[in-house]
């Protein structure tokens, strides 16, 4: 089944190269949904009782190596599976009239993206994992660079070498870790479960140990993706050049990817190297807060703002995910899945007031409530997603992350604390700024319609999830919930399970 | 000792004379400068007594494809480079004295070694007989491959050279 | 005398023979008619003849024998028949892109041909030679055939540089080889490579001669395959060279060369020579480095993908490196192998796609020309697009894997500063690699991009394609093949 999902998206990338121009956006559509209709079947059938992996799917693919093509799916990995699904159609919908050139490569790189993010987190080789994470580098390039703003080619070429970088020192440990595994377990492997009983040698308070830095290696490439403070310079730029679908999809699944990696990886292979460095990790995810928060506080460009707001809100995944506790895990992948819906759909309201005026800068509007009251309403919703307001699916997450943290620590917690009222500050000081007050150039200038159909169902549906997860989040916590207390209590020797049958 | 010293002098006799060709502006100098050389390494050859090898390059080398050179050089138009040839009184007598002497160094050799030939000495040329059966024999036995690639090696190259002689531009660009 | 060759070594040596005389076919052809040029594709069709012939001939041996011909001067293997079928197709695309290519196409296409299947029998010579002697006569054959070829077709004053160049510095790099040679051959007392590979031990320790005579023979070899400091003339010569022949050079040579440097190295004449292994990790470094931030600033295409070329032979000798080390390495020759195979089909493709774009004689290909190109050609684009990830080593190309195997070689005998370098560029190579994607895709043409009819190159281009589409995939049983024929 997992195959299925994660080939499907390929095959319809390779069907509408062949289509007329007028099917592309028709069939990518009922695609998408189909899509996710199919990555619905591992809500159904998942057993939420048990941490090992499910709807496994095991081939050997080069076996000089013992890599092999073995993906599976536990508490972890099953909601950023069917939040990438998700996210597809709404993207498709959201770009139907923006995007008016070379829509068929544009919906080709969607879909092959799809399953270059698709494979990543659903891989359980760590071969496999790596050939997934590059490949999702090339369509984004593409999106970017192709259908973007001004400068999209410098952000294009910034965001593949960044992030290239990083992942080439992860090929070198992962491949150091297949030696040892030769050395240790006596076959070389990249089994990402044998992996985990390896014995990674590590020395206390030394530098030069083997498994510091082999976690450094991945906790770079990681850390770029994210993005950790200091190598997030590549996100601003992308996102301001990137257009609206690349935006919500990058802040939307891509920068989990990292932070899904960290949960994945890093962490449960090398849990010594991960307590030595928790306090390191930890204080980088609080200035990330902090410096996000306070340099989106003076951007005059509404998207950069909302990126910079990207960093303010990854860095609360990573301080939950270091505080190395049920509550912080938790709280740190649900705040993966709201983070992808509430900036998303930051990205694409921003996306439909740009189409509309092609005007990102909020000195040129204020007083758009007057003119678009639906548009609005659903921004201001939104709004209170990102700032954690109760009821909406933000306020849970950062709940349990910052239970999470003060369990761990206390420092770090005050610093994310402060965190919290600085973005709740920004956030409603540019809804002000753009939405009350006297009217701005752009209102009196352009003739704005509020939201038509599409526009305004997208955006329901986006509504809907926020309230569903705020109010009644057990729902998608019941999935996570033995698969995180597994993590955190095995964490010294870690190692998972595969469930036997479907 | 006087191994070494004649060794010596013709390595540089040899890379003179290479120099030469590569320096010298007149391509008969040049030609003639290559004829040298090429004697030089026959000397060589002849200091390791690898006689056959020494005659063959003689005969091969400096006599025929010197010779050829010269007379492709010949077919040129030489009047401009035949005024670089060395004019004067001291000139003449240095070139007469040079081919005297060269002249007198043939004959004299010529005529101590008939005056050598009856002397008993077959097993010297035995010797050098036997040398060339077993080098031809390992030409063609141990070493017949090569032998053979070198042969496909000479076709190649003359062909090579009549195409590139043939080409649009020749060896001259416009 | 004892009968040392027989009928045994007719048949093993047969593949040359048949190339030898399918090459002076076009030429017969030729004289018999008066000097009358063939059409391209009938010269095209006899040589394929030949290279089928010959290709065939080499599946006659059975996977796993080692058969020595010509008093074992020859030695064909499981390597060398890999090396031999792979030379032997890359003569084949190459000819098609001739055939199409505005500039050999001339009248001179017969002798072309004959160059070529030349150069290719030096090649084939060299890969399966294990005497320093032979060796050497392979390497002049394929050297000179490549010389001509180079200076052959164009008018224009770059080419006759790049030839000179090429003549001059390579005539150099065969005289050091030689002299090399000889010093080897003093030292040891024969040319046979796995005579002097079994004494090496008591060579290496003792004899200065014998070292320094294999230091000059790899200076001459790693010439070939401009490896730093000798790359200098790779990008002057890869320029001026009309672009069928660059693509030989850029592939045919490499093979060759580093076929028989395995051959060399498993031999094991530099085994315990600790000097060596410092020097070879040094260049490679220097190699991938200079490689890669040369072509960073290059705007003509071919000598963009000439410095890449420069940094792929780094790579490769990678897993020279490690059968230094260890001359039994059955992964580091299986890995060499396969990204040789990697490498020279996405060259092939690249240069093809230059090629398609020569339109006039003495046009230069810039990278600006490719302006837009996604528009008017999306095929052309998408399929040169992929080859151009495919030397970035992007996975799931073919070129990932081939990084992905050396560099597990590397890391296995523990060259950490090396691997971490190989990685260090192919990052850097991201910046020149995608320069022509975004060119593609991003931007806009400045006029209408017109292609000569080359139906024959663009076959060749789009098998190329598919292969580096497959063998990503399929890398596993490709290694497999490999390794099992070792």
């Amino acid at each position: 089944m997992i195959s299925l999902v994660l080939f499907f998206p390929l095959a319809i990338a390779l069907i509408l190269a062949f289509l007329p121009k007028y099917w592309v956006r028709p069939v990518a559509l009922f695609a998408s949904i189909l899509e996710f209709l199919f990555s619905l079947h591992f809500v159904y059938h998942f057993d939420k009782s048990t941490s090992a992996l499910q709807f496994v799917e095991q081939v050997a693919w080069i076996p000089q190596f013992g890599i092999s093509y073995f993906v599976g799916i536990d508490g972890i990995s099953i909601w950023l599976v069917i939040l990438s699904t998700f996210i597809l159609p709404i993207i498709i919908l959201a770009s139907w009239t923006s995007i008016d050139d070379k829509i068929k490569t544009f919906h080709i790189s969607l879909f092959v993206l799809l399953t270059a993010m698709l494979g990543s987190f659903v891989a359980m080789d760590a071969v496999l994992f790596y050939t997934f994470w590059e490949l999702s580098l090339i369509p984004m390039y593409l999106i970017v660079g192709v259908w973007g703003g001004p400068r999209r080619i410098y952000a294009s070429i910034k965001f593949f070498i960044y992030t290239m970088f990083g992942s080439v020192f992860m090929l070198l440990a992962l491949i150091s870790l297949m030696f040892m595994a030769e050395q240790q377990l006596g076959q070389m492997t990249s089994n990402l479960l044998s992996l985990y009983q390896l014995n990674i040698p590590y020395i206390e308070g030394a530098w030069g140990n083997p498994q510091a830095l082999m976690f450094l290696a991945f906790a770079l490439a990681f850390a770029i993706k994210v993005p950790m403070f200091p190598v997030h310079t590549w996100l601003p730029d992308a996102h301001t050049e990137a257009p609206t679908p690349g935006s919500v999809i990058l802040a939307g699944v891509m920068l989990k990817m990292g932070t899904y990696g960290f949960l994945r990886f890093a962490i449960p292979l090398f849990p010594e190297a991960v307590n030595e460095f928790t306090w390191f990790f930890m204080f980088l995810g609080v200035v990330g807060i902090i410096y996000g928060a306070l340099v989106a506080m003076v951007q005059p460009d509404i998207k950069k703002l909302v990126a910079y707001s990207s960093v303010s809100h990854m860095g609360y995944v990573v301080i939950g995910m270091f505080a190395l506790n049920a509550y912080g895990v938790t709280g740190s992948i649900y705040q993966m899945l709201n983070h992808g819906i509430s900036t998303g759909a930051l990205f694409i309201l921003v996306g439909m007031i740009y189409d509309r005026t092609h005007t990102r800068k909020i000195a040129d509007y204020g007083g758009l409530a007057k003119a678009m009251p639906i548009f609005t309403i659903a921004f201001i919703i939104i709004t209170m997603s990102s700032i954690a307001v109760p009821g909406t699916n933000g306020f849970i997450g950062e709940f349990l992350i910052l239970m999470g943290t003060f369990l761990s620590d206390k420092a770090m917690g005050v610093a994310a604390v402060v965190g919290v009222v600085l973005g709740a500050a920004y956030m409603l000081w540019m809804v002000k700024k753009v939405f009350f007050g006297e009217a701005g150039k752009v209102v009196k200038e352009t003739k704005l319609e509020d939201l038509n159909t599409r526009e305004l169902g997208i955006v329901t549906i986006l509504i809907i999830m926020v309230f569903w997860m705020g109010i009644y989040p057990k729902f998608f916590l019941d999935y996570t919930q033995v698969s995180v207390d597994h993590l955190v209590e095995n964490i010294s020797s870690y190692s998972l399970e595969v469930k036997v049958g479907e | 000792m006087t191994e070494a010293i004649s060794f010596y002098l013709i390595q540089f006799i040899i890379l003179a004379s290479a120099l030469a060709v590569v320096l010298v502006p007149n391509p008969i100098y040049s030609a003639i400068s290559l004829a040298v050389s090429m004697t030089g390494i026959a000397a060589l050859f002849f200091s390791l007594e690898a006689y056959f090898i020494a005659g063959v390059q003689l005969v091969v080398y400096a006599g025929a494809v010197m010779v050829l050179f010269v007379m492709v050089v010949m077919l040129f138009d030489l009047k401009k480079e035949k005024r670089a040839f060395s004019r004067g009184t001291l000139s003449r007598v240095l070139k007469t004295t040079l081919s005297v002497l060269i002249f007198s160094m043939i004959a004299g050799a010529l005529s101590m070694s008939f005056s050598e030939l009856g002397s008993g000495d077959s097993i010297a040329k035995e010797d050098i007989t036997r040398s060339i059966k077993e080098l031809s024999a390992l030409l063609y036995t141990k070493y017949v491959f090569a032998f053979e690639a070198l042969a496909i090696l000479l076709v190649m190259v003359i062909v090579g050279a009549i195409a590139l002689a043939k080409a649009k531009g020749g060896t001259h660009a416009k | 005398m004892e009968t040392i060759v027989g009928v045994k070594d007719l048949v093993l040596g047969a593949p040359l023979l048949v190339l030898f005389f399918i090459s002076i076919l076009p030429l017969t052809i030729k004289v018999l008619n008066n000097n009358k040029e063939q059409r391209p594709y009938a010269v095209l069709l006899q040589a394929w003849m030949g290279l089928i012939i010959a290709g065939s001939l080499y599946f006659l041996q059975s996977p796993d024998a080692v058969l020595g011909a010509f008093d074992t001067a020859l030695i064909f293997d499981g390597v060398n028949r890999w090396m031999s079928v792979f030379l032997i197709l890359i003569s084949g695309f190459c000819l098609f892109m001739s055939a199409d290519n505005i500039q050999t196409r001339g009248s001179q296409f017969s002798e072309h041909t004959f160059l070529v299947l030349s150069s290719l029998i030096g090649m084939l010579i060299m890969s399966a030679s294990s005497d320093l002697i032979v060796t050497f006569i392979g390497l002049e054959l394929m050297s000179i055939s490549l010389y001509v070829l180079v200076a052959l077709s164009k008018e224009q004053v770059i080419a006759k540089e790049a030839a000179f160049k090429y003549f001059i510095l390579g005539s150099l790099a065969s005289a050091i080889m030689l002299y090399g040679i000889a010093l080897m051959y003093g030292s040891s007392g024969t040319t046979y490579l796995p005579d002097i590979g079994r004494i090496v031990s008591e060579l290496l320790v003792e004899d200065v001669i014998y070292q320094i005579g294999s230091l000059l023979l790899l200076v001459g070899l790693l010439f070939k395959v401009s490896i730093f400091p000798f790359h200098a003339w790779t990008p002057d010569v890869y320029q001026g060279a009309p672009t069928p022949i660059t693509a030989f050079m850029s592939t045919g040579v490499k093979v060759a060369t580093f076929s028989f440097l395995i051959r060399l190295f498993s031999q094991g004449i530099y085994e315990g020579n600790d000097f060596i292994i410092q020097l070879l990790q040094v260049l490679i470094v220097l190699t991938i480095l200079v490689g890669n931030i040369g072509a960073i600033i290059q705007s003509n295409l071919k000598r963009m993908l000439s410095y890449s070329s420069i940094a792929h032979s780094g790579y490769v000798l990678i897993g020279i490196l490690v059968l230094a080390v260890n001359p039994r390495d059955g992964l580091a020759v299986a890995a060499v192998m396969f990204y040789l195979f990697a490498y020279a089909i996405v060259n092939i493709g690249s240069f093809g796609i230059v090629s398609l774009k020569e339109k006039d004689e003495n046009k230069t290909v810039f990278v600006n020309d490719l302006n837009g190109m996604a528009k008017t050609k999306p095929i052309t684009a998408l399929i040169f697009t992929v080859f151009m990830l495919s030397l970035t080593g992007i996975p799931p190309l073919i070129g990932f894997f081939g990084k992905l195997y050396l560099f597990s070689s590397a890391l296995q005998y523990e060259f950490y500063w090396v691997a971490m370098w190989g990685v260090i560029g192919s990052v850097i190579s991201v910046y020149y690699y995608l320069r022509p994607v975004v060119n593609m895709y991003m931007r806009e043409a400045d006029k209408d991009i017109e292609f000569a009819r080359q139906d024959l190159n663009t076959i060749g281009i789009g098998i190329c394609f598919l292969l580096v589409l497959l063998f990503g995939i399929l890398s596993s049983n490709v290694l497999n093949s490999i390794q099992v024929s070792l």
